[in-house]
């Protein structure tokens, strides 16, 4: 088989496989799809020339204008809020104020007031000991211990136990029958 | 009347007029979307959504190409969206082919009055060029489809491609001679 004709061959099985043609009914399913199309557009275009849509749009107008203010209030609303907060803010003490008015100042003497506590120390709050007088004591008047003298009792009297016995033991023995006895 | 004159017709509203059009160039759309798709009904309705949206977009067509190249390319672009979908793919893959009956070979044979076994491997020579068109990478077989159409010229295929003549034409010359190699690989040759 030649090379011409194998692709002679190949072209024909190309040629079939894109071989065909549409539906008898194509045009008409073409020319109703887009009439559909057209016709959901043109009742939309009627409805607007009639002015079927001027009710409707002014009360969604008014709606829209209502919502839009209600918001637009709120957030003014808000906004206000926030300044005051910045507002609180700002009246707190700043640290770094003080630090840049001095830079700015030109300088200035400063008289310090008298250090009043030494004066207070001299008063008195905190007396030196050599000021002191000596420290009197007063003797105690307390009586001497009086110790009284026991009374002499009469001596222990025991009476004499009489002279004991002596215990007569008699020594052990067995019997004749092996017991002891 | 021309196609030119017919979309005139058309924007003005005349649904006729449009419906001529589709008359004059529905088999070419519908030739274009098969090379794409490999399936009938897919390329019908392929076609039929080119149509429409040439239609709603008629008003901007402004006659720098032919009436036909401009809606082979949009009957192109619908096509190759829908071979992207993944769904249609794997239907397409997994759709049967549809093998010609045993009987209708034989009777087609006897008609023929070749012989019977020469006409065999004819049809079995026919069906492993099939196959390796199909298995062709997609770029090669959609030139070679369109090319061997004989519904575009190669300026409508390029525009409908958006390749170059050039390119179009070795595509072609490459599409066959990787389908010789796979049928020599396959012992048909």
């Amino acid at each position: 088989m030649t090379d011409t004709h194998l692709d002679a061959l190949i072209d024909e099985a190309a040629r079939g496989m894109t071989a065909g043609e549409p539906g008898g009914d194509f045009r008409a399913r073409v020319v109703s799809r887009i009439g559909a199309r057209s016709g959901a557009s043109s009742r939309m275009w009627r409805l607007s020339s009639t002015g079927v849509w001027r009710p409707a749009f002014a009360g969604l107008a008014i709606a829209v204008f209502v919502v839009a203010a209600v918001v637009i209030q709120h957030q003014v609303r808000s906004r206000v809020g926030g300044a005051v907060q910045e507002v609180r803010v700002r009246l707190k003490p700043d640290a770094t104020a003080p630090a840049q008015l001095a830079l700015n100042r030109e300088p200035v003497e400063v008289r310090l007031k008298p250090d009043t506590t030494r004066e207070r120390a001299a008063v008195g709050l905190a007396p030196d000991a050599t000021d002191l007088a000596p420290l009197a004591l007063a003797p105690l008047n307390v009586d001497p211990i009086a110790v009284q003298q026991l009374p002499a009792e009469d001596s222990i009297r025991i009476a004499q136990m009489p002279p004991v016995a002596p215990i007569a033991v008699a020594p052990l023995g067995v019997d004749d029958q092996g017991d002891r006895r | 009347m021309s196609d030119a004159d017919l979309v005139a017709r058309a924007r003005q509203g005349d649904p006729a007029a449009f419906g001529e059009l589709v008359d004059r160039h529905r088999s070419a759309v519908y030739r274009a979307a098969l090379a794409a798709l490999g399936s009938h009904a897919e390329a019908e309705d392929a076609a039929q959504d080119a149509f429409v949206l040439a239609y709603r977009r008629l008003a901007g067509f402004r006659g720098d190409a032919s009436f036909k190249t401009w809606l082979l390319t949009i009957a192109w672009h619908q096509a190759i969206n829908r071979r992207r979908g993944m769904t249609r793919m794997i239907r397409r893959f997994v759709q049967p082919q549809r093998d010609e009956e045993p009987d209708a070979i034989v009777e087609r044979v006897a008609a023929s009055g070749v012989n019977p076994e020469a006409a065999a491997q004819q049809h079995q020579l026919h069906r492993a060029i099939g196959d390796a068109i199909r298995a062709l990478a997609p770029k090669l077989r959609d030139a070679l489809l369109l090319a061997q159409s004989g519904d575009y010229s190669y300026e409508e295929i390029g525009a409908m491609l958006k390749t170059p003549i050039g390119t179009i034409k070795w595509r072609v010359s490459e599409a066959r001679r990787v389908v010789k190699v796979r049928l020599r690989e396959g012992g048909h040759l």
